[in-house]
């Protein structure tokens, strides 16, 4: 292995293509996680990053014409877009999905994106294009408005496994 | 109680209860210091205790890698206290004031050190079973390579301060894992917000390369990026041994992992709340157990 891999950046499903394809692509990704039900991500090259083999995950139930527009970018290709649309900082884009903005800088320079986040990636570049072409006066508020949804979304729970112990009365 | 015998002791001293509730020998003071002071709290809870003979044993509690056992002294090789024997012992039974050992916490840091190891004892989450062979390899790998400051793994490592795993949801697998790789503030550059990330070239994928470039990197972007990588790697890592992976409940339990890093200053508490740390927190250095 001379440390860098050969693939595309894209996500896909050991379930769905399987090791057969993995040998088309003449890769050398380790394969131990070889279950079924397994997803393994292949690693990216950020100068791979405008191939399309692999064909990544996207989000179902989009208009046909908006999947093969956006699957026919690359996940760099589609952040860029995302952060042109909305002017959002890095930070903000990372919100968005709730990631570390260091892990947006990896998408941004053709890293693996994790299947659900590729997937809301295409949900998100959907709503912004429906907000920008709409055109109204308020579209910034409405940008906005989505990044707080989505801020709200990943917000702590009363479920999380290491929220605060519930705390008694003080003479128990 | 009338005659407080316990307000100068705190969590952590050393006693010797000898002949008290049919303890003899040595033990730690496990409760809170406020419930030793305070007469209203009847009992008191005390560890035994303990040096390790077995020389693996030993060795996994030396480097904090065994919660059951927090090294109380470094003194006579190592004494522990043991976690796993605790009494609790109705204050009432001493007649007379217990006169703390020479062992124990030396300052404020130490002192807290074991109550923090007190409580990962008792309230650390159980990552599910079938999840736990997925991330042992690579805490075996952060383990083994920590102390040899001459690897490039080892090198970078020392600007890790802490690894946690995250899961969409730990109560139904399989699991989709996080694996958070957080770096102490400054070490990794700031990006700008209109650095041509496309410009960077390849990146090494095979961890000890990662680690070697991110060692001799001089271009901010590209150091930045590298260091994403490592999270990356690491999380790649993260696959059972093939015995392990024998068991289906083990390897269809995880269905993706994906590693993610964050500076100290930046990983958010919504994070932290859903995340428990990996069994090798001895990464910060001053925080042990």
């Amino acid at each position: 292995m001379n440390g860098v891999v050969e693939l595309s950046p894209r996500a896909f499903t050991l379930s769905a293509i399987g090791l057969t394809a993995l040998a088309l692509l003449g890769t050398s990704v380790p394969v131990a996680r070889a279950s079924e039900t397994v997803i393994v991500r292949p690693f990216f090259t950020p100068s791979d990053s405008s191939s399309s083999a692999g064909n990544g995950i996207l989000a179902g139930g989009l208009p046909e014409s908006e999947s093969a527009a956006v699957s026919s970018s690359s996940s760099a290709d589609l952040i860029a877009e995302l952060r042109t649309s909305t002017s959002f900082t890095w930070e903000q884009t990372a919100k968005l999905f709730g990631v570390s903005r260091r892990t947006v800088h990896l998408w941004a320079a053709g890293g693996n994106m994790a299947s659900q986040n590729e997937e809301h990636l295409a949900e998100l570049l959907r709503e912004v294009r429906s907000i920008r072409a709409a055109g109204t006066p308020d579209q910034r508020l409405q940008l906005l408005a989505m990044l707080d949804r989505e801020r709200a979304a990943r917000a702590s729970t009363d479920d999380d496994i290491n929220r605060p112990a519930s705390t008694y009365a003080a003479g128990a | 109680m009338e005659n407080n015998h316990f307000r100068l002791l705190r969590q952590g001293h050393v006693i010797e209860p000898e002949g008290i509730a049919g303890l003899s020998g040595k033990f730690v003071i496990v409760s809170q210091s406020c419930d030793i002071v305070q007469p209203k709290r009847e009992f008191i809870q005390l560890a035994p205790l303990v040096q390790l003979l077995d020389e693996v044993v030993l060795r996994g509690a030396l480097k904090k890698e065994n919660p059951r056992f927090p090294l109380v002294t470094a003194a006579d090789g190592g004494v522990f206290a043991d976690l796993a024997q605790i009494a609790s012992v109705p204050k009432i039974d001493f007649t007379a004031a217990p006169t703390p050992h020479t062992y124990g916490p030396e300052d404020e840091r130490e002192a807290r050190d074991f109550g923090l190891a007190v409580g990962r004892w008792f309230g650390r989450f159980a990552v599910p079973d079938e999840v736990q062979p997925w991330l042992v390899p690579v805490q075996n790998l952060i383990r083994s390579k920590y102390e040899k400051p001459s690897s490039p793994l080892g090198q970078v490592l020392q600007r890790v301060v802490e690894v946690r795993v995250e899961a969409d949801d730990w109560s139904v697998l399989p699991v989709s894992l996080t694996l958070h790789v957080i770096v102490k503030a400054g070490s990794i550059p700031t990006v700008s917000e209109d650095a041509d990330m496309s410009s960077v070239g390849k990146l090494p994928s095979e961890l000890d390369a990662v680690c070697s470039a991110i060692l001799v990197e001089s271009d901010p972007v590209r150091l930045a990026l590298l260091w994403s990588t490592l999270a990356e790697t690491l999380a790649m890592r993260c696959v059972p041994r093939a015995k392990d992976a024998e068991d289906p409940s083990v390897r269809d339990a995880v269905r993706e992992i994906i590693g993610e890093l964050s500076s100290d200053d930046e990983f958010p508490l919504s994070k932290v709340r859903r995340s428990e740390q990996l069994d090798i927190d001895f990464l910060s250095g001053p925080t042990p157990y």
